[in-house]
């Protein structure tokens, strides 16, 4: 009996690198990602309660796994946030959706993306709007963003490398403001720039779990926040 | 070898490689803080601590061969020693440190293998050469017991001392090479041992010259921080409190608690990192353009509500709170901080411009906040108590295990006490998700408010912005004319009122109030009793000194809610602290049992030890765990009187250890040697600590007002003669194993205590928090008392 359980303790430690090397080999066919990807809409998205027809749409037409690290491409329509480098990652799916169902964004919006990153947030904005303007402050990160938006065909996403505490002033006023770079303070640049009546959605939390989203509007030219929680993070049924 | 060790070389070997085992082990504990996180570095070491467990079980599977070979086995176990050693930092640099995100696949499972396995190897070789000159003698076993405490004491304040004269990362070289030099005194006549220490030296030699090149982590701020162009550090010190960057960059700004009203520029300041943590920022220069935005946040509500003459700022830090009681006006600033390199920044980094602290009205105190509200006898107009982020928000499940004296009912009450007529303490937290810290503040103050027979609703207020959440306490009730200016100050900066509610008549009792849109209404019952159920699944009781757990928050109904809101990822993420403790204490299990009980069981089998040996056993297990439960409990009970947790750690750990060490000495005594001994020792130890427990409160208020040198000294004096009785057990206990024949019972007796020792501390720790002090003494006295009945008999 001992020397079985010694036996197979033995066992799982071989395997763990096995299992390793597997998980680096592993690569799917675009027929794949699409499945994934709609499993992905289904199970993490739909089912949580984003029911913005154009947001689900958007979400299902963007390849995830083309802003993800090559590593990361089999884990890229998992239900967690993925590393990117420099420090930033590509957030989780849902919330994703979430911001920008929050963003209750139109065809003809101008909209501000504060942080880039991997720039598959721009991406899903550039279904759903005519004009997305994304200031990433890692110029490594912002060339690899310009490059990927280029290849893919996206038109409407303009890209820049700069500060983006002060917004982009040239194009302002948006009609929504996205900020995926969280800071102690809102911008007062961003809130300068944001049109009357329009919606600036932040993420606060851990930068690999979102807690809650911060949801301001601005009317007659006073900001006025809501706190929202996400609270259906799991899916209502199990299994994804 | 063994006419080497009776030269009397062996206690020298086994104080020295104590000394560096201990010290290696404290310096990496700093390593993994820095690089990654302190939670996960805590689980690390804890999981490597089992080498001393593991070193006994692996001496007595090949007990034989070990001592037909004993002088090479004792060369190349501390060659080995300090080969690992050296080469921690070289493997650490394989290592990807983004480790608590990958943790959970197998790529991430095998690099925290290999981490684990490289703190783990110098533990286990080092305890392995201990435990093998512990057999090789056990009639000496109380002077090599106590050579190897005195060691393990000595090590803890020696890295202390360590860590102030050397960057953390060149420590581990410098004990390798210490314990090269011990292998090489029991070199004599052997060639071949003779040429792999010098390969082994030539190795440590050129690995502290060739140092390998550690990253921190990329998910810790330091390190994304300077991923920002034409952002540098530009200052760098150190000592065992942590590591201290400031960074300079065009695009850092820190505005915390700012109204949405202003519209004007935030300057780029210095930053601080502690460990690769954001600590704030420095002070700007007192121009009217830097000082502008301070005007507008949420922390300014108490200067708004009249002159504060005399302001105490506890937790001062870098100086931003003593800079803005003086632009508001104040006359006299009492600057409280532990820290003192905190307090320097401003002067190293930015000599062009007026430090704060060099002001004539500011009077710079470097203490523990709570240690100088015992000691104090002046008065005050405000007191303001640690800002923003170090209580709530992210930080709050990572800060769930560690005591807070501040934020005790009795710190409030103390601090009432040194209010003047009209004075004030202000308090701001992040508002957490779900609200947990503003709930817990407010309850906090409310009760010590009631225990000063004053009425809570007269004497508090609270408001909030869109992240944060401000609370004042006053002595006097607020007057009408100071509701006005609360609400006045509200509307100007577009904050909202909290507490007293606007519309109080709409107050009810939330059915699941733990949203933010209840915080009125939850605040409004909990100033009518600060002690109810408030609907809220976390443990909202105000933490007293008894429990001084201002972060403990999780209940079973609230990691239920947790786990069906936001999952095991949002559990994980809201109280870190409980997982990591829960998931050490799972790992040591699984591995504690797999590296000492699963050989026993072999061993067992073979029939080699007696089938006797539970009662011995369970004797080492209950000293194992006595020990643990009592070192906790006096590191935890003593962080009061000596101010940080770093000073009751090295203080307790030191007198516990050298004056276990002297016990385990005097246990040769004949007096001492009989087993009724041991009978009256744990009787004379329940007594000492049931006295510890009865006479600390008083002790604390007459030792606050002594040097920290004197009390330094005062709480070694308070470990002292419990340490000398905990001592003789464990001697005791191995010289009746020899006596009775049972020699082969050594190494486990060895393996079950340390074993037993490591599971204890994460056991000991969740009992203190979730049962408070009194029951872990009492788990001590418990123990100890066990012991004593299964006490050897005199053959």
């Amino acid at each position: 009996m001992v020397s079985l359980v010694a036996r197979a303790l033995c066992l799982v430690l071989l395997f763990i690198p096995l299992f390793a090397v597997a998980e680096m080999a592993q690569a799917d066919s675009p027929e794949q990602y699409k499945m994934k990807r709609e499993a992905m809409v289904h199970y993490q998205i739909e089912k949580r309660g984003v029911k913005d027809r154009r947001v689900l749409e958007a979400m299902r037409s963007v390849p995830r796994h083309k802003f993800t690290l090559e590593s990361e491409m089999s884990s890229a329509y998992e239900d967690h946030p993925l590393p990117i480098g420099y420090g930033q990652t590509i957030s989780q799916p849902f919330i994703v959706a979430y911001m920008c169902e929050l963003a209750q964004l139109e065809q003809t919006d101008r909209v501000l993306e504060v942080g880039t990153g991997s720039a598959y947030h721009a991406a899903v904005i550039g279904q759903l709007v005519d004009s997305v303007y994304s200031i990433e402050i890692i110029s490594k990160l912002a060339t690899r963003a310009q490059k990927v938006i280029a290849e893919l065909g996206y038109k409407n996403i303009n890209i820049r490398h700069a500060d983006g505490y002060f917004g982009w002033e040239e194009e302002a006023p948006f009609d929504a403001i996205i900020v995926t770079a969280a800071a102690d303070h809102i911008p007062p640049p961003l809130i300068r720039q944001l049109a009357e009546g329009g919606r600036m959605v932040i993420p606060v939390g851990h930068i690999f779990f979102t807690q809650k989203l911060i949801l301001a509007e601005k009317r007659n030219g006073k900001m006025h926040t809501r706190d929202i929680i996400p609270v259906r993070f799991v899916p209502l049924t199990g299994g994804h | 070898m063994n006419s080497a060790l009776s030269r009397g070389v062996a206690p020298i070997l086994l104080f020295g490689v104590s000394f560096c085992l201990l010290a290696f082990e404290i310096t990496q504990l700093r390593i993994l803080a820095i690089l990654q996180w302190y939670h996960f570095a805590y689980l690390i070491i804890s999981l490597a601590m089992l080498g001393f467990a593991a070193s006994g079980t692996a001496l007595s599977l090949g007990r034989d061969f070990w001592f037909r070979h004993l002088q090479q086995t004792a060369i190349s176990s501390l060659l080995l020693t300090a080969l690992s050693m050296a080469s921690a930092n070289h493997i650490l640099a394989l290592i990807p440190m983004d480790l608590f995100i990958t943790i959970w696949r197998p790529a991430g499972l095998l690099w925290l293998m290999l981490l684990c396995l490289s703190l783990f190897l110098p533990l286990l070789f080092g305890a392995f050469f201990i435990i093998l000159v512990f057999s090789t003698s056990p009639r000496k076993i109380g002077m090599y017991y106590s050579a190897n405490l005195l060691g393990s004491g000595t090590g803890s304040l020696g890295a202390l001392a360590i860590l102030h004269l050397w960057h953390p990362l060149e420590v581990p070289y410098l004990l390798a090479l210490l314990v090269w030099v011990f292998s090489l005194i029991l070199l004599k006549r052997a060639k071949a041992m003779a040429i792999a220490s010098g390969i082994v030296g030539l190795i440590i030699g050129t690995c502290w010259l060739l140092p390998a090149e550690v990253t921190m982590s990329q998910y810790k701020p330091l390190a994304r921080a300077l991923l920002m162009p034409d952002t540098h550090i530009v200052h760098e010190t150190y000592d065992p409190l942590g590591v201290i960057h400031v960074v300079h960059s065009p695009y850092l700004r820190s505005a915390s608690g700012l109204s949405l009203t202003f519209d004007g520029e935030i300057p780029p300041l210095p930053m601080v990192f502690r460990d690769g943590e954001a600590a704030g920022s420095l002070p700007g220069s007192a121009d009217t353009h830097t000082q502008s935005y301070m005007h507008s946040t949420i922390y300014n509500l108490p200067y708004w509500l009249g002159k504060v003459e005399q302001a105490l700022i506890l937790g001062s830090g870098t100086g931003m709170e003593v800079q803005r009681a003086l632009a508001e006006g104040a006359l006299s600033v009492t600057a409280v901080e532990k820290n003192r390199n905190l307090t320097a920044l401003p002067d190293k980094v930015l000599p062009d411009h007026y430090s704060v602290y060099n002001a004539s009205n500011v009077r710079k105190i470097i203490e523990e906040p709570r240690s100088f509200l015992e000691q104090t006898q002046n008065h005050f107009d405000l007191i303001l108590l640690p800002a923003g982020t170090t209580l709530g928000g992210a930080s709050t499940g990572m800060q769930s295990l560690y005591e807070n004296h501040l934020l005790t009912i009795e710190a409030m009450s103390r601090m009432l006490d040194l209010l003047n007529v009209d004075g004030m303490i202000a308090v701001s937290t992040v508002i957490d998700t779900p609200p947990r810290s503003p709930l817990k503040l407010f309850a906090t103050m409310a009760q010590a408010l009631r225990m000063q027979n004053m009425v809570p609703e007269k004497h508090l207020v609270a408001i909030r912005s869109w992240n944060m959440t401000s609370i004042v306490m006053s002595n006097a009730p607020f007057s009408a004319q100071k509701v006005r200016l609360i609400r006045q100050f509200a509307e100007t900066f577009d904050f909202k009122l909290l507490y007293p509610a606007d519309h109080p008549e709409s107050i009810k009792r939330p059915v699941s109030g733990f949203t933010t849109e209840h915080l009125p209404s939850i605040f409004s019952l909990l100033a009518e009793n600060p002690l109810m159920q408030t609907g809220s699944p976390f443990h909202l009781t105000p933490a007293t000194d008894e429990q001084p757990y201002f972060n403990h928050f999780l209940t079973l109904d609230a990691a239920a809610f947790l786990l069906r809101s936001f999952g095991t990822t949002g559990l994980i993420m809201h109280e870190w602290s409980y997982i990591v403790a829960a998931i050490t204490l799972l790992l040591l299990v699984v591995s504690g049992f797999c590296l000492t009980l699963l050989p026993l069981l072999f061993c067992l089998k073979a029939g080699s030890p007696s089938q006797n040996n539970l009662r011995p056993l369970l004797y080492f297990s209950s000293i194992g765990a006595g020990f643990m439960f009592v070192e906790i409990l006096f590191m935890q009970k003593l962080t009061l009187i000596l101010g940080d947790p770093i000073y009751s750690v090295a203080s307790v750990l030191a007198a516990l250890l050298i004056f276990a060490g002297i016990g385990s000495l005097l246990s040769d005594q004949r007096i001492l040697r009989s087993s009724r001994a041991l009978v009256w020792s744990a009787a004379l130890l329940i007594l000492l600590l049931g006295l510890f427990f009865l006479l600390l409160p008083k002790l604390a208020s007459i030792l606050a007002t002594i040097s920290l040198p004197w009390r330094f000294t005062a709480a070694i004096m308070l470990v002292a003669p419990v340490a000398l009785i905990m001592g003789l057990f464990f001697p005791t206990g191995i010289r009746n194993l020899e006596r009775t024949g049972q020699n082969s019972l050594i190494p486990w007796a060895w393996g079950i205590n340390g074993f037993v020792s490591v599971i204890a501390a994460p056991i000991a720790t969740l009992t203190a928090v979730s049962s408070g002090f009194v029951t872990l003494g009492l788990a001590g006295m418990g123990s100890y008392l066990l012991a004593a009945l299964l006490r050897p008999e005199n053959s």
